[in-house]
């Protein structure tokens, strides 16, 4: 149907008593969810632990302007897609449908087998990064030097892992409430953390820094660092800066998630696109200026020294307590107060990630338990605490083993480029878009109007897939030509990090297998009934 | 006893596209019996107001539309299509309606029921000769007077609380009725009465743990019934990372399936909580609803001997 010039109608729709009319969220409402999910603190923190040393010289706060229009799209293709198919759950679906149920499956597989790395890493950097410090802080030096040994790392996932299963298993509710608290703490400590090195200088620091460390410790990190063979090649400052990119990505994703809880709305309007836009825009600025205000406070030189020796020469990297900014806190003030609630505050937004992340895994699940491509126990629900308790604990379970798998072995470099697989398997999702208006338009035709705008006689959503498919293959460059993201480039690598793509096509294939021969054909799952 | 193959789908609130969907699933999906699990009317009227000149103008899906006589069936097609009730007025009667939600209501009931009886007859067109077995039970959203449509129906059979044996084998009860709602629905009582209904129901069952309870109303706290949490007007409340969900279904249907041990529950009115759980030995099912998008959510099952063999949840 095509919308022309009307006459006025005073009254588009009359609805009657029944279920499901909720008032829809103002773009408030929903920014403020996004907003949430982003992790400033945490994403700097990070950003400035590996960006400087891999990309020697580059802008971080620049790194964040140029990664913004691939985020920009990346949320674009999220809030339309959901706008199109509200409640079908995601990237899972939205590949199913459009290409085919195997390939989304592989897609789900490969980005639930990220989130359980990522959360088995963010366990050990909570227990090396963001645990010492706290415990040092609150005056438990003991405590806390016991956590900093590499053995340690072992029973802390443990007691993590368990922590998190326990607050599963106690149901949603639990969970919710835990993040907001999480939150708060985090919200506070990172204003403060903020604000203390906006109210000081790089020299305020230096004489903090010097004070507690010894006279010259902060120029003798840079010395040792450049020693040590770090060099800045100017000419290069300015490709690493556009390199460093693939960092800023991996600290803005999860803002383009307001997508998927905004299908449990009744419609998703513009308000829900709107509000990714602004959570983007908004979590762009606290980047940009924070990385800004790190480099004036620490000074640039001092913490690429830091970032150099820790990932090069660690034994040379004489800090107590860990090298991520975080821990610099105690060199920061002297008030014990503000000392204990931004380390409190960083170790708040550590355990906050790992919630969403836990939900994810035991939320890919229950999919792919109701497609029957793993057993319906893992899905059943508790009787008595109505919690999904099996891929609760299962989903523990491979944490930890991911966890061991990280200590113990050389995995990481195996797997290297497991972003830049990533990227490439993302663009999968991309494409997707991309022929989604053309390939399933039965389903196009009923979308929102906006997802069915054209700009320059193509649909919107083409135009996002386009360009995330641009930013997905940029990335997928930087990753693949930047060794020091995992190690060299090799066959082995290379085809080991595709394994964990191509390893779910058996895990697709055998259950399918196994239910035909029972009688049930599991690609009628998605099989389109005709509507004639 | 061979296997019997069901298709249970439910909520799609006046989508003709899903219901065309739910008819023709018998043949794709080699079902024996199609079962609907209520809420099959829509909720919105679009009013399409006729202008001077033979032209006609209203607003769908947030665009104006203005329109010749000609183009007036294939418009009011797609907006049935979607789930909505066009009506033909005039600036007159919009006036009037504005002023007169009683006669809104009434016009609600009227096109309700015209809708409903076109799809008993579609469906009688369709399954009528297959072999295939069809029940419709109304839900919490639909109108009570919809029920005479049912009536005198051979193809289409109603079950709400009633005993009926699908294929003459396996029993099964069924409910419509939902716990209170903020919406103030057609078909809601107290769980006290709801208990009631049940109890009524099971106890003119042969053997329960054998049978299936067709309740619109999922099991309460059971994962099948996570819903938004609304405040006062009814809008979500947002937390941090997205929108507050909680439980909402029924205590009664909860209470009945721990205490009958059927083999099978069937559930929907939460649109947005897809899954299958085991309760004890029932295997509970919600296949949820993408109605608006004109995607029919479902759940094919295979019972032999009296016993669930494999289940599917469909989307097509």
């Amino acid at each position: 149907m095509e919308a022309v010039k009307p006459t006025k109608v005073s009254r588009a729709f009359f609805v009657r008593d029944a279920t499901g009319l909720v008032r829809e969220l103002s773009w408030f409402d929903t920014f403020l969810c996004g907003f949430g999910i982003l992790n400033v603190a945490l994403g700097l923190v990070q950003a400035f632990a590996y960006a400087p040393f891999v990309f020697p010289g580059s802008n971080i706060a620049l790194a964040f302007i140029i990664a913004l229009p691939g985020a920009f799209f990346i949320g674009l293709l999220n809030a339309l897609f959901t706008a199109a198919m509200p409640r079908s759950g995601g990237d899972y679906v939205w590949v199913s449908r459009t290409m085919h149920p195997a390939v989304g499956f592989a897609v789900n597989f490969f980005a639930t087998f990220g989130v359980v790395a990522a959360a088995a890493v963010n366990i050990w950097f909570m227990a090396q990064n963001f645990l010492v410090p706290a415990l040092y802080v609150f005056g438990l030096k003991g405590a806390s030097a016991w956590a900093a040994k590499p053995e340690s790392a072992f029973i802390l996932g443990a007691v993590a892992v368990i922590i998190l299963v326990v607050i599963f298993s106690l149901g949603l509710n639990v969970v919710r409430r835990v993040m907001l608290g999480l939150f708060i703490i985090t919200g506070i400590g990172t204003l403060l953390w903020l604000l203390t090195m906006l109210v000081g200088n790089n020299a305020s620091f230096v004489a903090r820094f010097n004070t507690a460390m010894g006279a010259g410790a902060y120029q003798k990190i840079i010395q040792t660092a450049q020693e040590a063979g770090r060099t800045v090649n100017p000419a290069t400052a300015g490709r690493n800066s556009f390199y460093a990119l693939i960092y800023a990505f991996q600290m803005y994703g999860g803002f383009q998630m307001i997508g998927y809880f905004s299908g449990e709305i009744k419609r998703v309007s513009r308000s829900a696109i709107q509000a990714i836009m602004v959570a983007l825009g908004v979590g762009a600025l606290f980047f940009i200026i924070g990385a800004q205000i790190i480099v004036r406070y620490f000074g640039y030189d001092f913490i690429s020294s830091v970032a150099y020796l820790a990932n090069t020469a660690p034994d040379k990297l004489d800090l107590p307590l860990g090298y991520y900014l975080s821990s610099f806190i105690i060199y920061m003030t002297s008030n014990p107060l503000l000392k204990m609630i931004v380390s409190l505050g960083f170790l708040a937004t550590i355990v906050w990630i790992l919630l969403p992340q836990m939900l994810i895994i035991t939320r890919n699940m229950f999919a792919w338990s109701f497609d029957r491509l793993i057993p319906s126990w893992i899905a059943e629900v508790n009787e008595k605490t109505h919690s999904p308790i099996n891929a609760t604990i299962i989903s523990g379970i491979l944490i930890y083993i991911m966890l061991l798998v990280t200590l113990l072995t050389a995995f990481w470099s195996y797997l290297v480029n497991l972003a830049g697989v990533g990227a490439a398997v993302g663009s999968l999702v991309a494409i997707s878009a991309i022929i989604f208006p053309y390939r399933r338009k039965d389903i196009f035709e009923k979308a929102p109007s906006i997802v069915k705008k054209l700009v320059f006689n193509v649909p919107i959503l083409t135009w996002a897939g386009i360009f995330t498919l641009i930013t997905q293959l940029v990335t997928a460059f930087v990753a693949f030509t930047t060794p020091s993201i995992g190690g060299a480039v090799s066959m082995v690598s290379l085809l080991s990090s595709l394994a964990v793509f191509v390893l779910a096509f058996p895990i697709y294939l055998i259950p399918f297998m196994v239910n035909k021969r029972q009688g049930l054909d599991t690609s009628l799952a998605y099989k389109e009934l005709p509507p004639e | 006893m061979a296997v019997l193959t069901i298709f249970f789908a439910t909520d799609i609130h006046g989508s003709e596209t899903c219901f065309r969907k739910f008819l023709n699933a018998g043949k794709v999906y080699h079902a024996d019996v199609l079962i609907m699990g209520g809420d099959i009317t829509g909720k919105m009227i679009i009013p399409i107001v006729e202008l001077s000149g033979g032209t006609y103008t209203y607003q769908w899906l947030g665009s104006p539309y203005n329109i010749g006589r000609d183009d007036l069936s294939s418009h009011m097609k797609e907006i049935r299509l979607a789930g909505c009730y066009p009506y033909i007025t005039n600036q007159e009667e919009m006036q009037h309606l504005e002023e007169q939600p009683q006669v809104i209501r009434q016009i609600f009931r009227q096109v309700l029921r015209t809708s409903v009886r076109d799809w008993l007859a579609l469906a009688a067109e369709r399954l009528d000769g297959t072999g295939i077995e069809c029940y419709i039970t109304p839900g919490n959203d639909d109108d009570l007077s919809i029920d005479e449509t049912f009536l005198g129906q051979n193809v289409v059979i109603n079950p709400e609380k009633k005993v009926v044996a699908l294929r003459g084998e396996i029993e099964m009860i069924s409910s419509g009725y939902s716990n209170h709602t903020p919406w103030n629905s057609p078909r809601e009582m107290d769980e006290d009465q709801l208990w009631e209904v049940i109890q009524e129901l099971a106890g003119q069952l042969s053997n329960p743990g054998k049978a299936i309870f067709n309740f619109h109303c999922p099991p309460y706290n059971s994962g099948l019934d996570t819903a938004a949490r609304l405040d006062k007007t009814l809008k979500p409340i947002t937390g941090i990372g997205g929108v507050q969900m909680g439980p909402v279904g029924s205590t009664a249907v909860l209470k009945a399936i721990k205490i009958y041990r059927p083999m099978l529950g069937l559930h929907g009115h939460v649109h947005e909580s897809r899954g299958a759980i085991q309760i004890g030995q029932t295997l509970c099912v919600n296949p949820g609803s993408e109605y608006s998008e004109g995607i029919l959510r479902g759940c094919l099952l295979m019972i032999e001997k009296g016993k669930i063999r494999n289940y599917l949840l469909t989307s097509g």
